[in-house]
């Protein structure tokens, strides 16, 4: 099991047309050429395996966040594949959409604006679960599905959700795997630091139990410190869980240190995979050369070297 | 160019609570240089920088003491029209969070061209663009043409950082004040920025005052750093003595805590704690809870900065 494919990309474009001004969408239509457009991913193949840690590079504008957002079905790819453990995520409608999306959780960049600050703790987690019709189950301690008897069936159409199926307990053990005291569920957004408010959405992403978490930009926003430890975190979690994950970040010190194999976005295409141990000695591509050095000069040791201003 | 005097400030919490953010900073920029100033989220290190162009809303301010001077201009007690002369024009600004900073309804170069409009009405709009165009090149844009009818949804993290940074520089302001400017940024942007910054400190003259969680940064751009933490300065001196020579337990916390790219793969390592809110720190050294050597007299006063060499200052009992 351990080469297991978790999820199979293949050949996915997205383009994004930029038209400047009306006159120039009338313009076109009338000489019915093809609209100026960005290539933000281009014939962009991937897998990752079940417990791996897939980390996305790429200088700013490459592609990266598009790639998440086409894989999370927020943008619509205009060609190529995607399949979560067999299953067709791009094509998926409605409630098969549902079950694929059970698998596969998104954690944001941004822990401020990421979580609605009238809920609390509670309610943010439940939401998942109400979106995906789930209940705790006594007898194997895990999450299922409502059952469809008469009055779950009324209440499934009304969407009132049966919130009293899910004990506290489970939520609170749910705080606890993310290193959060079980006494936060009653309480708002506002009242955690950045750092906390990022392990409110890992949890978040983890309550549904999926096999596939994709962090875009996960940790930058957060200080140095916190950064050390929400990355501990999702260590412990990779290990413990056998999760699998894609990491993208503009930092290659960060996802060298946590991914298994990296991959190089540059203009929307992959030029460069490895395994994250031989990135700083085998890439080949001029681009990736480029964006290392760059890297090094940041992160290399930790000795004062000012910038070179003679470049 | 900047010299902050025996500055405090409270704030109102939410609930009437009076929040000291900061407390009795001591801290100069001298023209033509970078003060790189560090600490974790929620040391302070924004409302400091918000301070100096009185940005901080009067309605959650409960009391300020001390002195900023720009150029000899007091900010702590100028009008509310002085200080919209000063902002823009002498101190350009750049905003942590660039999407709360940019107006989503505007284009690009709309919210460049406020910015120069502000402050001079009879600009012709070729030139207002050909001005735009430079500033945004100048903050690392490629192809900046290509760009100036997006909105900011439209652009990427990254490009919306830069912009931020485009709006500070578009008036030539002799003192930049950056918040976190390269955070969403690659490194090779980061390299290309702080460069260009560098290169307008040591060629033009111009003074900075730049604000980063991160020391990998700060060293490659400030002539000087200064630690904050809990509102409270916990060391301060020219950086090479300050990355190679910490002093302060903190300072050497915060450095074990940077990622490295080095042959070794090894997770950073993480400060044990968490920073306490501005009402709940401790009476004595703020950083006591968290610190690896501290003792019973640390809880029980809090040490000064003292002078520990050349322009290298601290404030820890152990030193
Ligand atoms: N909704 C959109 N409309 C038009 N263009 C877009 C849109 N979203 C992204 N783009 C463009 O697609 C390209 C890739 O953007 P993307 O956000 O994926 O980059 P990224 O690699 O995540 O960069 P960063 O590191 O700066 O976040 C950019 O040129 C961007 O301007
Ligand atoms: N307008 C305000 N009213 C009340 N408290 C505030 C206000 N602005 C900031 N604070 C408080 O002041 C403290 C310092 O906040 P500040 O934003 O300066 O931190 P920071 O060092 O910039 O952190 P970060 O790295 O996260 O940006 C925090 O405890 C914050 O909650
Ligand atoms: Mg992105
Ligand atoms: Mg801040």
């Amino acid at each position: 099991m351990e080469d297991e494919e978790i999820l199979k990309v293949s050949h996915l474009c997205k383009s994004f047309v930029v038209e400047k001004k009306i006159s120039d969408k009338i313009k076109r239509l009338i000489t019915k050429q093809n609209p100026e457009s960005i290539k933000a991913l281009n014939d962009v193949s991937f897998s990752v395996k079940r417990g791996e840690i897939l980390g996305i590079l790429g200088e700013s504008g490459s592609g990266k966040s598009t790639l998440a957002r086409v894989l999370m079905g927020i943008h619509k790819a205009d060609f190529g594949e995607a399949y979560l453990l067999g299953r067709d995520i791009l094509g998926a409608k409605d409630l098969e959409k549902l079950a694929v999306y059970r698998d596969m959780q998104m954690i944001f960049q941004d822990p401020f604006s990421s979580l609605d600050p009238r809920m609390t703790v509670k309610q943010i987690l439940l939401e998942p679960l109400k979106i995906h019709q789930l209940v705790y189950d006594d007898k194997t301690g895990s999450l299922v599905h409502q059952e469809p008897n008469i009055e779950n069936i009324f209440k499934l159409k009304n969407n009132i959700f049966l919130n009293k199926n899910v004990p506290d307990f489970f939520l609170k053990d749910a705080l606890k795997e993310v290193g959060l005291s079980p006494d936060s569920l009653n309480k708002y957004p506002s009242e955690f630091s950045g750092g906390q408010r990022q392990r409110i959405g890992i949890c978040r992403a983890l309550i549904l139990n999926p096999k596939l978490i994709i962090a875009d930009e996960a940790v930058s926003a957060l200080d140095v410190s916190v950064q050390a430890q929400i990355l501990e975190l999702l260590m412990e979690l990779k290990k413990k869980r056998g999760l699998s994950m894609i990491f993208i970040s503009h930092d290659v010190a960060v996802v060298r240190q946590i991914s298994d194999r990296i991959i190089l976005l540059y203009h929307g295409e992959i030029v460069e995979e490895l395994p994250a141990d031989k990135l700083l000695t085998d890439a080949k591509h001029e681009y990736s050369k480029k964006l290392l050095n760059a890297a090094l000069s940041l992160r290399e040791g930790c000795d004062f070297k000012f910038i070179d201003t003679k470049v | 160019m900047l010299k902050i005097e025996n500055y405090s400030i409270v704030l109102k919490g939410s609930d009437g609570r009076s929040l000291p953010v900061l407390e009795n900073i001591n801290l100069e920029v001298a023209d033509g240089t970078c003060l790189g100033i560090a600490g974790e989220s929620g040391s302070g290190k924004s409302v400091m920088a918000m301070s100096i162009v009185g940005l901080i809303p009067k309605a959650s301010i409960n009391n300020i003491s001390g002195h900023i001077f720009i150029d000899s201009k007091e900010t702590t007690n100028a009008t509310e029209d002085e200080l919209n002369k000063i902002r823009g024009k002498e101190v350009g600004f750049v905003f942590q969070e660039p999407m709360t900073a940019m107006n989503p309804l505007m284009k690009l170069q709309e919210q460049i061209d406020e910015v120069i409009y502000a402050h001079e009405s009879n600009v012709t709009p070729k030139e207002a663009k050909a001005r735009v165009i430079d500033a945004l090149t100048r903050a690392g844009f490629k192809e900046p043409e290509k760009f100036l009818d997006s909105y900011p949804h439209q652009l990427s993290g990254g490009m919306r950082q830069r912009a931020m940074i485009a709006m500070a520089l578009v008036m030539k302001p002799n003192l930049i004040i950056a918040d976190e400017p390269t955070t969403a940024i690659d490194a090779e942007l980061q390299i290309q920025l702080l460069r260009e910054l560098r290169k307008q400190i040591v060629e033009q003259h111009l003074s900075m005052l730049f604000i980063s969680h991160d020391l990998g940064v700060l060293r490659s751009i400030s002539d000087e750093i200064a630690i904050l933490y809990c509102g409270n300065l916990l060391e301060k001196g020219p950086t090479k003595e300050i990355i190679n020579n910490p002093q302060h337990p903190y300072t050497c916390d915060l450095i074990s805590a940077l990622p490295r790219l080095v042959q070794e793969r090894k997770l950073p390592q993480p400060i044990i704690g968490t920073l306490p809110s501005p009402d709940e720190k401790l009476s004595g050294c703020v950083y006591a809870d968290r610190c690896k050597i501290a003792t019973n007299n640390c809880y029980n006063s809090r040490p000064e900065l003292k002078k520990i060499g050349d322009s290298h200052f601290v404030a820890c009992w152990h030193k």
